[in-house]
C-alpha cells in the first residue's frame, strides 16, 4: 500500500482547494487514524486551555478583549477547535503529520442568502467551507478557527474527520448565533419602574439577549437642582408627591451615573424619569395691566408650543428673565418671589403675579407689569448614544416600546438605503422625517394620512416597535417581520 | 434676572421719542400707533448689535416696542452681505400680538419664514419654530392646545424679538444673489426685507415663460386660466398685486383667484420677441412674462401650498419704458396640488418682486 501526501501540506489548510473529496489521498490500512477527541480551545491571558466543544449560545457581538480578566470563549464569532487522533490499530509510528479534515454542518433553518464576510467559514467570515489541520507527534491538530455567520439564530456544528470526503468524524455540539447586551436602569429611589419584559422578549425573538445590569438609584436629597417638582406642577392633574424631572438642565449629571463594566461591554443606560423637561429659554415679554395685588392667571404662550410650561424654581437659573412693574409714576423690579404657581392652575403655561411691596394700590391705579419668564418644554424621551432618557409614568406599553425603540436606534434601526447590512436589500418599509418623526423608522401596517404639514402624507398607527410614534394601542411590541432579518444580521457590537 | 442695558435703553428712548412725534396716539390705550415701518426704523438704529443677536439689546428693544400699539410681524436683514467675510444671513424677526391671538394662532405651528430669490422669483418657506424633539415618540401623548386665556390674560400683549440665521434653514448658495425675506403667521405677513449677497459669481438673469397656458374656449371645462381682465378682475393697483378669491368657483379642488398687478418691468421679463397666445379665443401678443407665486396657508400649517406662475402681460397693458405695466390673471392656484383642501378657512397670498400681497381669506365649505 502506498500513501500519497501533498508535498507541502500546511499545518492548517484552508481554501477552496481544501482536499475534501480528494480521492488521491489514500492510506495503508495499518496506518489509518481515527479521531478520538475534539475540544474547544480557550485562549486567555496568553495561555491556552481546552474544554468540551459542547456547543452553546455564541454572543458574536461581544469582544473577549473587553474583559481581559476573565476568559470568554462565548464572545465573538470564532470557535477555536482542535482534535486528537490515534492510530486505528496498534502502531508505534509517530502521529506527526497526519491530516485531519474539518467541515461544518449548518442548521436547516439558517439564512441561506448570506454572502461575503457575514457568512460562516473557516479562517475568516465568509471563508472556506472546509479545512485541514496536521497533527503533532501526540496526535493533536493545530487549532482551527471556525467563524459563525453573523445572522442571529443560525446554528452550526463543526466536525473533524479523518475522511477526506468530509464525512463522519467527531462533531461539536450546536453553536447558535446570538447577541447580548445589557441595560442599566438609573432612577429615583421613589420611582418604581417595571422590568422592560416586552422589550426583552422582542429582542429575544431576534436572537439578542437583553439583560439587566445593576440598577442605580438616586435620592431626592442627592439629586441636582431642578430634578424634583410636585407632580401637579409638571403635569396637569399630577399628584402632590415629588416626581423626577430630567432634561437638558440636569441630564449630564445622570449620564455620569452610568457604570462601565468590563464584562458588559455593550450596555445601554436607561435614565428613567417621570417627566422630561428641557429648558427652552425666555418667553416673549408679556405686558399686562393689573388691577389686583394678586393677579388672576396670566397666560404665557411660550412660543406657541403646546408642550411648554413654567415651573418654579426654574429648571435652571432664575425664573424671572426680566420683570418690571410701573404705575402712578413709580417703577420697580419683579423677582422670582413675586411669581406664584399654584396647585390647580388651569394650564402649565399660566402663573399669577403678586405685586411686591411698594407698588401702588392696583385697585385705584392700574399697575403695568412687563415680564419675561424662563420656561421649559416637555417631551417623551430621547437618546444620545448609549444614554437613553425614558419617561415612565405608569404606561407600561409606552415604556416597553420606547425602551426597545431607543435600543433599536442604537443598533442602527431602521437602516436607510445603503446602510443595511449586506447582502440584505433596501428595507422596504423604511421612511424618514418626510412622513413623520425624526430619524429613520418602519411603516409596517401604518396608513398614510393627509396632513398639511406633511406634503408626502404622514404615517399613522404603525405596529412595529420602530414606528416613529409611541402607539400603545397598536404596537405589537415586537420587531415586525420586515425588520426581523435586519436585526438578526445587524452588528450589535456597540450602541451608536 | 437680566437687567436692561441703560445706555442702550436711553438711545432707544431717544429714537422712540423722535418717532412718536410722528405717530398719533390711540384713544383706547394711550399708546402711540405704530406701523411696521416704524418698528423697522427703531431696529435700524442698532443694526450692528442687532444682527449679532445681542440678547441684552433684544430685551431692551422688547421693552421699548411693547409701549407701541403695534400688532404684527416685522423683519429686517442687512442690506448687503459680503459672502467672503460674513457667513450668515441674520434675520431679525419682531412679533407683537395679544396673548389671545398667540393662543389662537400658535407661533410654533404657524410661524414661517419665506425666502424669495429676486432673480428667479422662486419662493421657499421654512417653519421657524420647528421642534424636532416633539415629533418623536409622542403619539398619543401629544399635548393639546392649552385652555383659552381668561379675558384679562388674553388682552395682554406679548413681544418677542428673535434672530434666525436664514442661511442654513434655506441652504442658501453663498454666492452673488438678491433675496427678499418675509415672515408669516397664518394670516399675518411681515414687511419684505431685502438683502444682496455680494459674491464673486456673476448671476445670469432668469427669463420666464407663460405658465399655466391660457385655456381656449373648447377646453374651458372646470379649470379657468386667462390673463385678460374680466368682470371680476379688480382694478390694477398703483403698484403690486390686487386680487380676490372667487367663492363661486372655489371648492376643495379648485381655488380661483382673479387679480391684477402693476410693476415696472425688468429687462429679463420682457420677451426678446413677442409671442402670440390664444386667450379666450382671441389672439394676444405677449409682451412680457412676470413671475408671481401664490401661497395658500391653513391654520397650523407649517408647509404652505405654493404655486409658481409666469403671468403674461399682453401688449395692451405693457405701458411704455418709463411707465409701469399692468397684468391680469384669472387662475386656479390649486390645480397642480395633489391633495384636495379639507373643509375650513384658508388664506391666499401672492408674491411679486419679493413682496407678499394679501391675505385673501377663502372658505372650503
Amino acid at each position: 500500500m502506498t500513501q500519497k501526501k501533498k508535498p507541502s501540506s500546511p499545518a492548517t489548510g484552508i481554501g477552496a482547494d481544501t482536499p475534501c473529496n480528494n480521492t488521491e489521498t489514500t492510506y495503508s490500512l495499518q496506518d489509518k487514524i481515527k479521531i478520538v477527541e475534539l475540544v474547544e480551545v480557550v485562549v486567555h491571558a496568553g495561555k491556552e486551555t481546552t474544554q468540551a466543544a459542547g456547543g452553546r449560545k455564541q454572543y458574536i457581538n461581544l469582544d473577549a478583549s473587553s474583559d481581559p480578566g476573565t476568559p470568554h470563549p462565548e464572545f465573538g464569532r470564532i470557535i477555536r477547535l482542535k482534535a486528537r487522533v490515534e492510530w486505528a490499530t496498534a502502531n508505534v509510528k509517530s502521529l506527526s503529520g497526519q491530516t485531519v479534515y474539518w467541515y461544518s454542518e449548518p442548521g436547516g433553518s439558517n439564512c441561506a442568502k448570506l454572502t461575503g464576510g457575514v457568512k460562516e467559514g473557516f479562517g475568516s467570515g465568509g471563508g472556506a467551507k472546509t479545512s485541514t489541520a496536521s497533527t503533532d507527534e501526540k496526535g493533536w491538530t493545530s487549532t482551527v478557527q471556525f467563524y459563525l455567520s453573523r445572522y442571529g439564530g443560525d446554528t452550526f456544528m463543526v466536525a473533524a474527520t479523518e475522511d477526506a470526503a468530509c464525512k463522519g468524524g467527531l462533531k461539536t455540539g450546536t453553536y447558535e448565533v446570538w447577541r447580548k447586551f445589557w441595560y442599566q436602569v438609573t432612577r429615583a429611589s421613589s420611582h418604581t419602574v417595571p422590568a422592560p419584559e416586552k422589550s426583552v422578549a422582542a429582542y429575544k425573538k431576534v436572537y439578542a439577549e437583553m439583560l439587566a445590569a445593576a440598577e442605580v438609584e438616586f435620592a431626592q436629597k442627592d439629586a441636582p437642582a431642578g430634578t424634583f417638582y410636585p407632580g401637579w406642577m409638571v403635569a396637569q392633574g399630577g399628584p402632590d408627591a415629588s416626581e423626577s424631572v430630567i432634561g437638558g438642565h440636569n441630564w449630564e449629571s445622570f449620564c455620569k451615573k452610568f457604570k462601565e463594566e468590563k464584562d458588559k461591554p455593550v450596555k445601554g443606560h436607561l435614565i428613567i424619569c417621570q417627566h422630561q423637561w428641557d429648558p427652552a429659554g425666555a418667553s416673549a415679554l408679556l405686558t399686562v395691566v393689573l388691577n389686583k395685588k394678586k393677579s388672576d392667571e396670566l397666560t404665557f404662550n411660550l412660543g406657541g408650543a403646546w408642550n411648554a410650561g413654567i415651573v418654579k424654581p426654574a429648571l435652571s437659573g432664575k425664573l424671572v428673565s426680566a420683570g418690571v412693574w410701573s404705575g402712578d409714576g413709580k417703577t420697580g423690579a419683579l423677582s422670582d418671589a413675586d411669581i406664584l404657581i399654584e396647585k390647580g392652575r388651569s394650564a402649565l403655561n399660566v402663573v399669577k403675579v403678586l405685586l411686591p411691596a411698594g407698588t401702588p394700590d392696583p385697585t385705584k391705579t392700574p399697575v403695568t407689569v412687563k415680564l419675561k419668564l424662563n420656561y421649559g418644554k416637555f417631551y417623551a424621551g430621547e437618546s444620545n448614544k448609549h444614554h437613553m432618557l425614558i419617561v415612565y409614568n405608569g404606561a407600561e406599553k409606552n415604556f416597553n416600546q420606547m425602551v426597545a425603540h431607543e435600543f433599536g436606534h442604537g443598533f442602527g434601526q431602521t437602516p436607510r438605503k445603503g446602510a443595511q447590512p449586506s447582502p440584505l436589500p433596501q428595507h422596504p418599509k423604511q421612511y424618514d422625517n418626510e412622513h413623520g418623526g425624526v430619524g429613520s423608522h418602519c411603516s409596517t401596517d401604518a396608513t398614510l394620512v393627509t396632513d398639511p404639514n406633511y406634503p408626502k402624507k404622514r404615517y399613522q398607527n404603525g405596529t412595529c416597535i420602530m414606528f416613529h410614534q409611541v402607539n400603545p394601542s397598536g404596537c405589537k411590541q415586537e420587531f415586525c417581520a420586515t425588520c426581523e432579518p435586519y436585526l438578526r444580521l445587524q452588528d450589535f457590537s456597540s450602541l451608536a | 434676572m437680566k437687567f436692561v442695558d441703560l445706555a442702550a435703553l436711553l438711545h432707544i428712548k431717544r429714537v422712540f421719542l423722535a418717532l412718536t412725534l410722528f405717530l398719533s396716539i390711540t384713544a383706547a390705550t394711550g399708546q402711540p400707533m405704530a406701523k411696521t415701518s416704524d418698528i423697522i426704523t427703531i431696529l435700524h438704529g442698532h443694526e450692528a448689535q442687532l444682527f449679532q443677536g445681542d440678547q441684552g439689546l433684544f430685551d431692551t428693544l422688547e421693552f421699548t416696542l411693547s409701549d407701541l400699539s403695534f400688532e404684527g410681524l416685522a423683519v429686517t436683514v442687512p442690506e448687503k452681505i459680503q459672502t467672503d467675510t460674513m457667513q450668515e444671513l441674520p434675520v431679525i424677526l419682531v412679533s407683537q400680538q395679544t396673548v389671545l391671538r398667540g393662543w389662537q394662532v400658535s407661533e410654533q405651528n404657524n410661524l414661517l419664514l419665506a425666502l424669495i430669490d429676486l432673480n428667479t422669483g422662486t419662493v421657499r418657506t421654512v417653519p421657524i419654530s420647528t421642534d424636532a424633539k416633539a415629533g418623536e415618540n409622542s403619539g398619543s401623548q401629544t399635548p393639546g392646545r392649552p385652555p383659552q386665556p381668561n379675558p384679562q390674560a388674553g388682552a395682554a400683549l406679548e413681544t418677542k424679538i428673535r434672530k434666525v440665521d436664514a442661511r442654513p434653514h434655506f441652504a442658501i448658495p453663498w454666492n452673488t444673489g438678491a433675496y427678499s425675506v418675509v415672515a408669516f403667521c397664518y394670516d399675518w405677513a411681515s414687511n419684505a426685507a431685502r438683502v444682496e449677497l455680494m459674491g464673486k459669481e456673476k448671476i445670469d438673469p432668469t427669463f420666464f415663460s407663460v405658465s399655466p397656458r391660457p385655456m381656449e374656449s373648447a377646453q374651458y371645462g372646470w379649470i379657468p386660466t386667462s390673463y385678460i381682465p374680466g368682470d371680476k378682475t379688480p382694478p390694477a393697483p398703483q403698484v403690486g398685486v390686487a386680487f380676490h378669491v372667487d367663492p363661486a368657483l372655489t371648492n376643495e379642488r379648485l381655488v380661483v383667484a382673479a387679480g391684477s398687478f402693476t410693476k415696472k418691468l425688468g429687462a429679463n421679463e420682457i420677451l426678446p420677441a413677442p409671442e402670440t397666445l390664444k386667450d379666450h379665443d382671441t389672439a394676444q401678443e405677449v409682451y412680457a412674462v412676470v413671475p408671481i407665486t401664490f401661497m395658500i396657508l391653513g391654520l397650523d400649517w407649517k408647509v404652505p401650498r405654493l404655486r409658481e406662475m409666469g403671468i403674461p402681460i399682453y401688449r395692451a397693458g405693457a405701458g411704455t419704458d418709463d411707465k409701469a405695466a399692468h397684468g391680469y390673471f384669472w387662475v386656479d392656484v390649486l390645480a397642480q396640488e395633489e391633495a384636495p383642501l379639507t373643509k375650513g378657512r384658508y388664506v391666499l397670498y401672492a408674491f411679486l418682486e419679493g413682496v407678499a400681497y394679501g391675505p385673501e381669506y377663502f372658505d372650503i365649505p
